[in-house]
């Protein structure tokens, strides 16, 4: 296997810069998360707002500086020129320049204009678009072209931040069929962050569940989907059915103050006291499972 | 209960009049939730805000009668359709912390006399809002884009308006949050005999809301097809 990057035992919390004070530190928003990726797959990150997903792969890319753990990459070359991690954020409004044409825009990352056509065919940026500016794009185009500009950096690692959020179904499956496009035909290793884990399963070669700053599960994309064994990757999966009700948002008024504790105990189904101070890992099938009591 | 007739809404862009809409027609009854679904850009907003005449005048030609419980909006002076807002039809519009004054906290919107203590109470919990005790003394700029829409569904709710007019409702929040949504909205139309009609992306909350779906495409509506599995 030849692996790309390493997170080992990452922590990171929020710091408040108050001023003639030391930093004033917040909760970890990050807690303890290791994984592996290796050159080639797409891992796809999911979980509801606020379980850290976004805060976790901008300290991946260094955006965010972690305050424990290591974050390994191992590059094949790196040189004062290159940026081997680029990030795709959400917001499409601050992709590119609104007022600059998008030919000037592409032609500025591709000098070379067999590489341009090459990266329209691949992203389908059609010649019809670029004399529009960036306002006068759709949020669709706007990202393809915001990916060409990314892609121009040759990046050995692409992370997309909520990709497929405010598009209709058929534009999420023509991202869908570009970022699989992409995974075939470009030496490229993706990191997809997502609420929605049906997209994720058709995208990902491994899943990551995450809820309150820490790994629920992990495993390969179906493995997740058809057996899972945490109790939140099932409740997530509930909901994607449309199975959920009032009852199953259980509450409780237990203080997680401590990192070793399940961040999930509150809403749990199946908690005890002792999920409070540790969590069992498990493995199972091909699938890694943080949970005391999985199903 | 609502008997829509729109011709056609034109609007006028750099001296030059686009159609948005035409020929379109259809009847909401009581007890009921609709769904239109359309594409970015297909006019699914501008049709829900024609109805109760939410559109620019100066930028937009409306040819179009709807009717509502017998009356014609369009014949109606701004007080009456205003009344008709405030009682009758809610709206919970996509933008839902912009729809609030963030100088205003959300004890200030709570003001009606159609909702009772226990009631506000109960509809805060079911939607994991915080207590009522939080949430009032709380600014619009506090709370997430997915809190800012859930207190506005509250808000609709608690008015007991006859139609309930939701612009893209899961947009800003959770699946597990739009389960919750989709069986209070179920609950709302059975228990007062209302309407819902909602405008969405959405295709899978729409499936397991909806009584009848309709598309909008090219400026046009289909028929709104029931569903069998409601």
């Amino acid at each position: 296997m030849d692996i790309l990057l390493k997170v080992e035992h990452i922590f990171y919390s929020p710091k408040e810069l108050v001023l003639f004070k030391k930093n004033k530190k917040h909760d970890a928003i990050i807690k303890d998360i290791s994984f592996e990726l290796n050159r080639g797959d797409v891992l796809g990150i999911v979980g509801e707002s606020g379980s850290g997903k976004t805060t976790l792969v901008k300290v991946i890319c260094g955006i965010l500086k972690h305050d424990k753990g290591d974050v390994i990459f191992k590059y094949r070359s790196v040189d004062k020129h290159s940026h081997p991690v680029q990030i795709l954020f959400q917001n499409t409004n601050e992709l590119i320049n609104p007022l600059r044409k998008v030919r000037d825009i592409l032609s500025e990352s591709f000098p070379d204009r067999i590489k341009l056509d090459e990266i329209c065919r691949l992203l389908d940026i059609k010649e019809t678009q670029f004399d529009k500016t960036g306002y006068q794009l759709s949020g669709g185009e706007r990202q393809r072209v915001g990916l060409a500009r990314i892609l121009s950096a040759e990046p050995e690692l692409l992370i997309l931040d909520e990709p497929f959020s405010a598009q209709d179904p058929e534009s999420q499956e023509g991202f869908l069929d570009l970022f699989n496009k992409m995974k075939n035909e470009l030496d490229i290793t993706i990191i997809c962050v997502s609420h929605d884990v049906k997209l994720l399963r058709q995208l990902a070669d491994n899943i990551i569940v995450m809820f309150g700053g820490k790994i629920m599960e992990i495993g390969k994309a179906e493995k997740i989907f058809n057996l899972h064994r945490h109790p939140y990757t099932n409740f997530l999966i509930e909901a994607f059915n449309y199975k959920l009700s009032r009852t199953d948002f259980k509450e409780s008024t237990e203080s997680l103050k401590s990192n070793n504790c399940c961040p999930y105990f509150s809403r749990c189904g199946v908690r005890s006291d002792k999920c409070l101070e540790y969590v069992e890992e498990l493995t199972s099938g091909g699938i890694k499972t943080y949970c005391n009591f999985p199903l | 209960m609502l008997s829509a007739s729109i011709n056609s809404v034109d609007i006028l862009i750099d001296n030059q009049c686009k159609r948005i809409l035409q020929n379109i027609s259809f009847k909401l009854e009581k007890g009921n939730v609709y769904t239109i679904l359309g594409k970015n850009g297909s006019g699914k907003s501008t049709l829900i805000n024609t109805l109760t005449k939410l559109l620019d005048n100066s930028i937009y030609n409306i040819d179009a009668t709807i009717e509502f419980n017998g009356i014609n909006l369009f014949e109606l002076n701004t007080a009456e359709l205003l009344r008709i807002r405030k009682e009758k039809i809610k709206y919970v519009f996509q933008d839902s912390v912009n729809s609030f004054d963030n100088l205003k906290k959300f004890e200030y919107y709570f003001k009606m006399p159609d909702a009772s203590e226990e009631e506000s109470r109960n509809l805060f919990g079911y939607f994991l809002l915080p207590k009522k005790e939080i949430l009032f003394n709380l600014y619009p700029y506090e709370v997430s884009g997915g809190m800012a829409q859930r207190i506005s569904i509250c808000l609709a709710i608690l008015a007991k308006p006859e139609l309930l007019i939701l612009d893209e409702p899961t947009s800003a929040i959770d699946i597990n949050i739009s389960n919750l949504l989709c069986n209070k909205l179920r609950e709302f139309v059975y228990s007062h005999r209302s309407s819902v009609l909602l405008i969405t992306q959405d295709i899978d909350f729409a499936e397991h809301v909806s009584d009848y779906i309709a598309h909008l495409s090219n400026g046009t509506l289909s028929q709104f097809i029931k569903l069998s599995n409601t």
